[in-house]
């Protein structure tokens, strides 16, 4: 029988039918219409289907190269097949997108002689505080301070102090740096050496795969003119609005899939606001995740435990705190973070690295997944630093990034307790013209409360403890690069209106 | 053994695990099917098509993104769309009468009136829409399984169908629309 009040919840209007409708309901159940399939049908699909075998299951790279025959001439097949080979190639023979099973790692690490990635201490390692936004933007100036400049006095505003700085801005008066203080325990720090890992980027089939490319028509130039050739980086495609996008990228041994924009998909999950009531749990997210990488062949079960961003919600906290409106974020990323030497490696902001999957919050489906990539090592043992004290002064003063944050009347923030973690950093090695992945042993300081607009700077400091370095980024008390104050808001400077000459 | 585990016995490649998800989807899928092509052929060749697809696919199926009828309707719709591109006509709702049951002449007769009277409303349908109606209204689905067989949110599709029987209640005599409306609560 009908619930009449959800009838009338979705056309109001019937209420006042309610008599007739009653006397209409009983004889409506009999008249009924019957739409039956034949059994003999059924039951001859039925025994169709369960005499198959299930089809296999295929990686993911193996599912999005199945070459769909109305889609795919002969020389593209060609090509797409020896890509098949060279991916899988790139992990290992028959290895999956993860490290050995069991979980153990040894098994993908190759061990070096100390050392091996040669000195660490290259000045291209600087170049990762640039990158890591470390030092605020200058209006109207150049970032660029060099090596062995004295620090500027803090507070006294005027124009930078430094001699061989350039001038940027004016900044105005008071401003004082945020002092970091560290007053916990003395951590026990290693003696001797420590691992360096470096990820392999073992593609073996970029040749092949050029030679593949060379011979395939493409109506556009003939690619054999060329000689030999090395297919660095492709993208597949799988048809329709809900079909995928991956690229392969061989030189970095990296995938990335995402949605298929190119055939009609549009992502509607920004076109609404959202609040914290429609956040679904870490679990439910955490599992969309792992179900949209094993659909593809991805094998997580070796890598650390995920971890959801919640790193919007302190600030959605704190401007709610303050009766305003606060973000959302439409789709959180859920990191699969690498683990190295039994420990979790962290990006330059001290968040986990590792996968990365976008899941919408509105249907918990997930849209796109970075930094897939084989998780094979080499380590090497590099000396690290055994003064407590050095590493302490470094933290206090920034750590490898520096800290730059600052207020007219100044203060202090405390950093939390050091904890181990291996940092990602990129370094290139300009003698071998190469660019490295390295995961380096780091002692990692969280700031505090961080007070006023600091609280949007980096939630922690670090200290690589890898001697090389350190000694690149600590030249000394007064050699680690100045502070540059932040410019405070000020009112409009006074500016004069033009004259209309053409008035007079 | 509920379905959630017969799927994933059928995952791990134990095709008989297949046949109790048969049994309790393939008489929701002709209907559909059926609704929307009017020819019994056809409908058993798309109804075979459907299956033949989920059954190949179902390693692809993810229970995190919504229940397996949803998934299930949505191949066979998928299945009918691509039969219409095929042949270039389109299948429409004009003759509903052809019942292939054996019901009593006088039910048939009545259900057949009613039905009549509803056609030309459902004409003036859209597609999606007319598809919520019959999925919901037809075949009892939930609006989560029909957003995952149509591919839209679980909240378009309810605005979707209350836009609908708003339409028909302006279109169609009380005893159809009730009709209608019974088979939808």
């Amino acid at each position: 029988m009908i619930d009449l009040e959800e009838l009338y919840a979705l056309d109001p209007g019937l209420r006042e039918h309610e008599a007739e409708l009653l006397k209409l309901l009983a004889r409506l159940e009999k008249a009924k219409p019957v739409v039956k399939a034949d059994q003999a049908f059924v039951a001859s699909l039925r025994r169709e289907l369960l005499n198959k075998e299930v089809p296999a299951h295929h990686p993911f790279i193996n599912y999005l190269l199945m070459p769909k025959p109305y889609l795919i001439g002969g020389g593209v097949l060609a090509v797409l097949l020896v890509a098949l080979v060279a991916v899988t190639q790139m992990q290992g023979p028959g290895a999956p997108l993860a490290p050995a099973p069991g979980g153990a790692l040894d098994g993908r690490v190759i061990a070096l002689g100390p050392g091996a990635f040669g000195s660490l201490s290259a000045a291209s390692l600087s170049a990762d505080r640039a990158e890591a936004g470390a030092l605020p933007p200058m209006a109207g100036g150049d970032l660029s301070v060099p090596s062995g400049s004295a620090r500027p006095q803090s507070g006294g505003g005027g124009l930078m102090a430094s001699e061989n700085a350039k001038i940027g801005l004016i900044y105005p008066e008071p401003f004082q740096s945020y002092t970091l203080v560290y007053d916990g325990e003395a951590y026990e720090l290693p003696a001797g050496e420590m691992d360096v890992y470096r990820r392999l980027k073992n593609v073996s089939g970029m040749a092949a795969l050029g030679r593949a490319v060379a011979g395939a028509p493409n109506g556009v130039l003939n690619l054999s003119r060329l000689g030999a050739l090395n297919l660095a980086n492709f993208t597949v495609t799988t048809g329709g609005r809900d079909g995928y996008s991956v690229n392969i990228d061989l030189r970095e041994a990296r995938a990335y899939i995402g949605p298929n924009y190119e055939d009609g998909y549009i992502e509607d999950a920004y076109d609404r606001t959202y609040s914290l009531s429609d956040v679904p749990s870490d679990d439910r997210l955490v599992a969309s995740a792992r179900a949209f990488l094993s659909r593809f062949g991805v094998d997580v079960s070796a890598y650390g435990t995920p971890v959801v961003d919640r790193n919007w919600e302190r600030f959605y906290i704190m401007e709610r705190g303050r009766g305003n409106d606060a973000y959302v974020p439409p789709v959180i990323n859920v990191t699969f973070p690498y683990l190295v030497g039994g420990e979790t490696v962290t990006d330059q902001g001290g968040l986990p690295y590792g996968i990365g999957v976008g899941v919408r919050i509105s249907d918990l489906r997930a849209v796109s997944a970075h930094n897939i990539a084989p998780q094979s090592f080499e380590r090497s043992a590099y000396a690290v630093e055994t003064d407590w004290n050095r590493v302490k002064r470094i933290a206090e003063r920034g750590g490898l990034y520096g800290f730059w944050y600052g207020s007219p009347e100044g203060g202090t923030i405390r950093l939390g307790a050091p904890e181990l973690v291996y940092m990602f950093m990129h370094h290139y090695d300009e003698a071998a013209r190469q660019g490295m992945e390295l995961y380096v042993p780091a002692l990692r300081f969280e700031l505090i409360d961080p007070p006023g607009d600091a609280v949007y700077g980096p939630r922690y400091v670090f200290v690589p403890l890898v001697k090389d370095i350190l000694d690149a980024y600590d030249r000394g008390p007064d050699e680690m690069p100045p502070g540059i104050p932040r410019p405070l808001p000020v009112d409009l400077p006074v500016t004069m209106e033009l004259k209309d000459e053409s008035a007079e | 053994m509920d379905e959630l585990e017969l799927i994933r016995k059928v995952q791990a490649g134990d095709s008989a695990g297949f046949g109790p998800l048969y049994d309790a989807h393939i008489e929701t899928v002709y209907r559909f099917i059926w609704y929307k092509v009017r020819h019994k052929e056809t409908a058993e060749d798309l109804t075979s098509l459907a299956m033949t697809r989920a059954f190949e696919r179902i390693r692809s199926f993810d229970p995190e993104k919504g229940a397996f009828k949803g998934w299930l309707m949505r191949i066979a719709r998928n299945a009918i769309i691509d039969h219409w591109r095929s042949r270039r006509d389109h299948a429409d709702i004009d003759d509903m009468r052809d019942l292939a049951s054996s019901s009593d002449v006088e039910r048939d007769a009545e259900s057949a009136r009613l039905l009549d009277e509803v056609r030309d409303a459902m004409k003036q349908l859209s597609e999606d829409q007319r598809d919520i109606v019959m999925m919901r209204v037809w075949e009892g689905l939930s609006y989560k399984e029909i957003a995952e067989a149509l591919g839209k949110s679980e909240d378009a599709c309810k605005m979707a169908f209350s836009r609908a029987a708003r339409r028909l209640r302006e279109l169609v005599p009380l005893a159809a629309y009730l009709l209608l409306i019974n088979r939808a609560l």
